[in-house]
């Protein structure tokens, strides 16, 4: 009897794995063709002399891409480009959506036109977005009109190597920090009320309370807002491709945008695809550190 | 009992969710085959050949002739061949090259396309192209310009041919000219120099209010910055890269190349980089360095006041010249290709398009015997292409060359040091051709 019922129960975890995997086949599937084996393959291609528009040509010359891609100055100013981004785009970005969270926690009426207000941005494609700060952004633009009733001189903010970066880095924060403050906001909602009235008890004021009580609590949540933008501001595309073309001088060229260009526009899959698998080992080793620092520090 | 049922009706889910999923991609393709046989039912016949075509998507009318042209071809070829035509999108930027760069990876190449000019080499030396030298009687090639020639010519064989030209010209305000008492030159002869045409930037030029030139900026996406600059380069006697085609150092960074680009940049005082695509309409800006393409733009504007004069010169009068043009690929159907390649090149088709597009053909038959481009203001962009056309680069490594040498453009319009990013964009280029073609 109790091996009838052992069988059973075996023949039912079989069976269940087995409707587990057929549910999770499509997604697998799909996975694997479109993340997975194009990893593999660019992994491959890093070590061949690969010409899109001669495939017939492909040859292996082991490690020579990569030693040309690390004594490569683009490559190197690129990089630089990126990490400036990710170093001051992560910290503003998040406290910006950490500041609207703690702005719209409070209830009253206003606080759903605010939250409307900074979350628009989120549902707008950033290629519309791109396009309509490059207008605002213009030497006639609408922000440098707003700055001369100030008496502010026309700013280049796209067209000087110094400042297109921070034009970028502050159009992006204003698009994405909305979809992070929604996080935040989730966040903030799970501390208890308690906690604040036995802080202010003790005669913590607003400030220590945000430092004692709120940090603490949000740390999981900040722990994931940091990572998942890190990650995030790594991928830099769209803005600069569209606002700069990567321009003045290679000032805002990121490595995803030589990436795309060495690939799709010179056509050296090869070489491109070696700069992907060194940037992927850039990331990886970034954000499993960043994960290290948040989790090793005590509050 | 009860379970079993429930167990059916799960795998059933499962199976029909799969299902649906090879469904989608099954049923795009019986979908494009769906419309090829909507199209070949009216002939019946089981011979018949498909064409596949591609060209770039441009303005509406140009469309619209290009379509009329083609079906015209599948009405006299009804029961041999079929010709399925696609406008690609360009974009303003590369997307027509991408796509062919992504075609080319899959096999999936159309029998017969369109490419831009410069570009030619790059195909012929991949041999995405095949040489079309022969489709041609000798005296047929002669009635063509010999920019044209010249732009479809790799290695000796001709690659590709162009129904139209285009050349680069100078449009005024005519307002904004009389009122400053500037006489424009009428006869190429009389083109006034660089020298002479800062000057007058400069005396038209009001800050704030009236920029001198509008160079038609694009933020650097596309081919503009390349063929706009290069009028500079080529009459300072510089050019990008060397006859053969294989090295930038020396010639994109020559002493000529270098003070081309100095001038060029100097026009940056007077220009606004960040311009409205309308500034010139609108009468702030009073010139602008453009394409010969916005003549009928400008005709049917009646609130501008407008007039097109030759392009300044330094050394000699070099007019930037090259359009997109027809080639063949390593098509099965190549006989078929070539005779609708001939068909979309014969004289009244070319006339056909070239009317609406109010581009300047390429048979010099057809410039030399219409009216419309015996008079002004044609008639300036005609002398151009007859006598200062010139083609850009020919090299296989193109896409970088373009790119790299716009992308310096750019950045010295927008105030870098010159000599300095002649000298990036050079060993950029030369990096590149040492990599992939030596």
């Amino acid at each position: 009897m109790i091996h009838k019922i052992q069988h059973r129960f075996h023949i039912a975890k079989y069976q269940k794995s087995l409707l587990g995997i057929m549910f999770v086949l499509p997604a697998i599937c799909l996975l694997f063709t479109f993340l997975i084996l194009p990893a593999i393959m660019a992994g491959k291609y890093s070590f061949y002399n690969y010409s899109i528009l001669k495939p017939e040509n492909m040859n292996f010359i082991g490690l020579t891409n990569y030693t040309d891609v690390l004594q490569s100055k683009a490559f190197w100013k690129t990089m630089t480009n990126t990490f400036y981004f990710v170093v001051v785009v992560v910290p503003f970005q998040s406290s910006l959506a950490l500041l609207m969270a703690i702005l719209i926690n409070k209830k009253s009426r206003i606080t759903n036109v605010f939250r409307i207000g900074f979350f628009s941005p989120v549902i707008t494609s950033i290629v519309v977005i791109s396009i309509l700060w490059t207008f605002m952004y213009a030497k006639e633009g609408l922000i440098n009109n707003f700055l001369s009733i100030f008496g502010i001189p026309n700013q280049p903010f796209l067209t000087s190597e110094k400042q297109a970066m921070n034009s970028i880095i502050f159009m992006s924060a204003w698009q994405a920090s909305g979809y992070f403050m929604m996080i935040f906001l989730a966040g903030l909602k799970e501390i208890p009320e308690t906690l604040y009235e036995a802080a202010a008890i003790d005669g913590a004021n607003k400030f220590k309370q945000f430092i004692h009580v709120t940090v603490p609590g949000l740390r999981n949540v900040i722990k994931f807002v940091v990572v998942v933008t890190t990650i995030h501001a790594f991928k830099l595309f769209q803005q600069p491709f569209i606002m700069t073309g990567g321009g003045p001088n290679g000032s805002t060229q990121t490595v995803v945008q030589m990436i795309y260009k060495e690939g799709f526009q010179y056509r050296n899959a090869g070489y491109s695809s070696t700069i992907a698998i060194l940037f992927f080992i850039v990331i990886a080793a970034v954000s499993t550190l960043i994960q290290k620092l948040i989790k090793d520090r005590s509050y | 009992m009860l379970r079993w049922l429930k167990k059916i009706i799960v795998m059933v889910c499962v199976l029909s969710l799969l299902v649906s999923l090879l469904g989608c991609a099954k049923e795009e393709k019986t979908g494009t085959t769906e419309t090829t046989e909507g199209k070949s039912t009216s002939s019946s016949s089981e011979e018949e050949v498909i064409l596949t075509v591609w060209l770039p998507s441009n303005n509406e009318s140009e469309n619209k002739v290009m379509s009329e042209i083609m079906d015209a071809y599948n009405e006299l070829n009804v029961g041999k061949v079929v010709v399925e035509y696609q406008f690609v999108p360009r974009a303003n930027a590369f997307a027509y090259e991408d796509k062919i760069s992504a075609a080319v990876t899959i096999n999936q190449l159309p029998d017969v396309l369109m490419m831009d000019g410069p570009n030619v080499s790059n195909y012929a030396y991949s041999e995405i192209i095949k040489p079309i030298t022969e489709f041609f009687t000798e005296d047929e090639l002669d009635d063509f310009v010999a920019s044209m020639l010249s732009q479809g010519t790799y290695n000796g064989e001709l690659y590709a041919l162009s129904p139209s030209e285009s050349s680069v010209v100078i449009y005024y305000n005519k307002d904004i000219i009389d009122a400053a008492g500037i006489e424009v030159p009428m006869k190429l002869e009389d083109a006034w120099t660089f020298d002479e045409f800062m000057e007058i930037v400069k005396t038209v030029h009001k800050d704030g209010e009236v920029y001198g030139v509008n160079i038609a900026p694009d933020y650097g996406t596309g081919e503009w910055m390349t063929y706009m600059p290069t009028l500079f380069l080529w009459s300072f006697g510089g050019n990008i890269i060397s006859e053969d085609g294989m090295t930038a150092e020396g010639y994109i960074n020559s002493s000529a190349s270098v003070e081309a680009m100095e001038y060029f940049q100097s026009l940056s005082n007077y220009s606004n980089w960040q311009a409205t695509p309308t500034e010139f309409e609108e009468g702030r800006a009073a010139f602008k360095i453009c394409g010969s393409w916005l003549v009928p733009g400008f005709e049917a504007n009646p609130d501008l006041n407008w007039g097109i004069t030759y392009l300044p010169y330094e050394k000699t009068h070099v007019a930037p010249s090259g359009d997109w043009a027809w080639g063949v690929s390593s098509t099965k159907h190549a006989k078929e290709s070539a005779d609708f390649l001939k068909y979309m090149l014969n004289a009244e088709n070319i006339e056909n398009f070239t009317t609406i597009a109010a581009k300047p053909p390429t048979r010099k038959s057809l410039l030399n015997a219409s009216e419309l481009w015996a008079s002004y203001p044609r008639s300036i962009i005609k002398d151009q292409v007859i006598n200062s056309g010139h083609p850009r680069p020919k090299t296989p490594a193109y896409p970088v060359v373009t790119q790299e040498f716009a992308s310096a453009a750019v950045d010295l319009f927008l105030g870098a040091d010159v000599k300095e990013r002649l000298d990036l964009a050079a060993s950029n280029i030369d990096e590149n051709l040492q990599r992939y073609f030596k």
